[in-house]
């Protein structure tokens, strides 16, 4: 019988511990394979594609986006469905345009009807749902949607100090009427120039707590417009990524598979970049757009200041990104996760118009980034076709393994098994001032295809039913309106686009 | 108990002041509701907005209550003569003076700029000296005396039309919370 030495009996020993291991780690790595993947959506509220380096914007405003671009789709040519942040999110949710979801009143929530198609009922229980967002309008849905929700983190979760006191946060209950009735009506003080609240005293210690709080949000050396806020708190953009880092860690460390919707507020307005990103993107002159009958006749000194500004905290937003992300990949997260990095409309700084109140649908306010960051992917994709925010939830649906249902009217992006379609209509309502009941009586609409973009607004006193048509390959600025030189092309659109319009409004007759 | 009991006004008087103080916070409550009211036909169902109306009046019920009940914490705190035997009176004053400048200052508020918060501990004072000197005077003067009397005695039949609506309004957002 031959001998064991004792340098033979540890290597044997090392070896049956290490074939222990990997029988233990075997279904494991088997599971990961067989697990569906994880889906982040990272909505940044206010950001215009217009205004990104990543597409082409002479100022470098973001560095991040472009190195994560090398192992991404980029979607050139995508669009929101909203000109604000209550459509535009409903877009995304529901893969449904304002004028069928019928959310396009401030701060309404989607159709009754409509209500079961959403992103976190479709994808299904197999997912740990998480939601989380920052922005008091986009949180209607999150407490519509509640009940397919696993996770909903409270708006004031990683904030710095809070500036009005909200209770939806606080009450659970009646989700969805409680804080319309509460916040909205009872307390709403949370600004000048609103509505009065409607009970004295819970309007009076509003004031009281603003003016206890009143120093809150200045401007200091690390911010030098002041602090971030969304007028309910004031927050720190890194304090809010870092929150973020961790939540998708935690949900990482699950061993179900998870969906994450994160709407972060940065980069909307009060544009409040950190210290290190002011005066640092090149000053540049940018060109004039003659002012739009139903803009708000800003002068051309304040749109260049403010867009300045803007850029500046896209930058600053661009850093947060950056930095999430590698410390994303640090802890292996990306090796199973899909992101996806887009935004529920833009900002204008052109045509009299500063910001997005404004019944406009030129390109920077509806021309929003989309970028999916797949698991391993090694190169670049760019993708130059039309592309709408209501194909988003398709593609998640898509790459969860999911059926999409006939009423989306999204398409599953190119890249995910949908094609290139340059003939493929897509739209984008702004119609704030009508019913969602009714069809639409005040409302700007514009359809976009192989290039052409119709703009119709409907029933204002300042410009009554008129249309305006660019051809966006040769004029990507719209400064030249070809409705009258190009009839047959305006026609064809106008038609196309009235006869969308009545298709979406016919089935308000069956409700 | 009997004693505290002794301390307090008659009840025809409580409920008179009561009646003076909810028509007041019924009125602002309804009628910024019907400020509202053309923005949520907009967007919200029928049923949405009667939830909203009855949040609304169940608030006014209970914030009704707390000024009414601060009104009589301070016939327990002073002498019998200063407010429990004058309590139809001052209270009936100081209900229209403080939540009458209450409105007013939410109306200025919400219609002019944002620095009237930093003076709001003025205003506040203002608001509280004003209402506490002319319901400190209130008795001496005949035609306030008959005043107070006949608006409160007026308004008492809102009591009976806020009432219903307000038990009806409570059930409803208790069943919302409880229930649903």
């Amino acid at each position: 019988m031959p001998t064991l030495s004792r340098r033979d009996f540890l290597k044997l020993a090392a070896l049956a511990g290490a074939s222990a291991a990997l029988t233990t780690l075997r279904p494991r790595a088997g599971s990961l394979q067989n697990q569906k993947p994880n889906i982040v959506i990272l909505l940044a509220d206010t950001m215009s594609a217009t205004n990104l380096s990543l597409y082409g914007y002479p100022r470098r405003t973001t560095p991040n986006l472009e190195r994560l671009a090398q192992r991404a789709f980029v979607y050139h040519n995508h669009h929101s469905g909203g000109n604000y942040t209550t459509p535009g999110t409903a877009t995304v949710l529901t893969g449904s345009y304002p004028w069928t979801h019928r959310a396009f009143n401030l701060a309404a929530p989607v159709r009754r009807s409509l209500a079961n198609q959403n992103v976190f009922r479709l994808i299904g229980p197999d997912y740990h749902r998480a939601a989380f967002t920052q922005n008091p309008l986009a949180d209607v849905y999150l407490r519509q949607f509640v009940a397919e929700i696993d996770q909903h983190i409270p708006t004031s979760t990683f904030i710095l100090e809070q500036d009005f006191p909200g209770v939806s946060d606080f009450i659970t209950t009646d989700p969805l009427m409680a804080p319309y009735a509460i916040d909205d009506f009872l307390m709403s003080t949370h600004q000048p120039g609103t509505e009065w609240p409607g009970s004295l005293s819970m309007g009076y210690l509003g004031l009281v707590y603003r003016w206890l709080h009143r120093d809150a949000g200045q401007a200091s050396k690390e911010y030098p417009y002041g602090i971030p806020s969304n007028a309910f708190y004031y927050y720190e953009n890194r304090t809010v990524y870092d929150g973020v880092r961790e939540s998708i860690l935690d949900l990482h460390r699950r061993r179900q598979p998870f969906f994450a919707y994160f709407h972060l507020m940065s980069p909307h307005a009060p544009y409040s970049p950190t210290g290190e990103f002011v005066d640092t993107l090149a000053e540049m002159d940018f060109q004039t757009k003659k002012t739009h009958i139903l803009g708000n006749f800003f002068t051309r000194r304040d749109m260049l200041a403010n867009r300045k500004m803007y850029d500046e905290y896209i930058a600053n937003v661009d850093a947060e990104m950056g930095r999430l992300f590698d410390a994303l990949e640090q802890e292996g997260v990306l090796e199973n996760t899909y992101f996806i990095i887009l935004s529920d409309h833009g900002e204008m700084f052109e045509r009299g118009v500063i910001g997005h109140s404004t019944a406009l649908l030129n390109e920077p306010i509806i021309n929003t980034p989309l970028m999916i960051l797949p698991p391993g992917k090694q190169q670049r994709t760019d993708i130059q076709d039309f592309t709408s925010n209501t194909d988003v939830l398709p593609t998640i649906l898509s790459i969860a393994g999911q059926k999409i249902p006939q009423g989306v009217e999204g398409r599953v992006l190119p890249g995910f098994g949908g094609i290139e379609d340059s003939q493929r209509p897509i739209f984008a309502v702004d119609a704030r001032e009508s019913s969602a009941f009714l069809p639409l009586t005040r409302a700007t609409m514009t359809m976009l295809k192989d290039s052409k973009k119709i703009i119709y607004y409907k029933g204002y006193k300042k410009l009554p039913d008129s249309f305006e048509l660019y051809d966006l390959h040769d004029d990507a600025a719209e400064k030249r309106d070809i409705y009258q030189q190009d009839p047959s092309t305006a026609k064809h659109m106008k038609d196309e686009l009235l006869e969308n319009l009545e298709q979406a409004e016919s089935s308000l007759r069956h409700e | 108990m009997k004693n505290l009991k002794s301390r307090l006004p008659q009840p025809a008087e409580i409920y008179q002041v009561l009646a003076v103080i909810a028509f007041m916070i019924y009125a602002w409550t309804i009628t910024v509701f019907l400020y509202s009211f053309p923005s949520y036909i907009n967007f919200l169902t029928s049923g949405e907005i009667m939830t909203i109306f009855a949040y609304a009046m169940t608030s006014a019920f209970f914030e009704s209550l707390i000024i009414l009940g601060i009104l009589l914490m301070v016939c327990l705190i002073l002498p019998a003569h200063a407010m429990r035997d004058v309590f139809l009176t001052r209270g009936t004053w100081a209900a229209i003076f403080g939540i009458g400048y209450l409105m007013t200052y939410m109306f200025i508020f919400s219609r002019q700029s944002f620095e009237l918060i930093t003076q709001l501990p003025f205003w506040s004072l203002l608001g509280l000296l004003l209402t506490v000197g002319v319901t400190y005077f209130s008795p001496r003067f005949r035609g306030m005396v008959t005043a107070a009397a006949s608006i409160s005695d007026r308004l008492l039949v809102f009591i009976f039309l806020f009432a219903p609506l307000s038990l009806i309004s409570t059930i409803v957002v208790l069943y919302r919370h409880i229930v649903l």
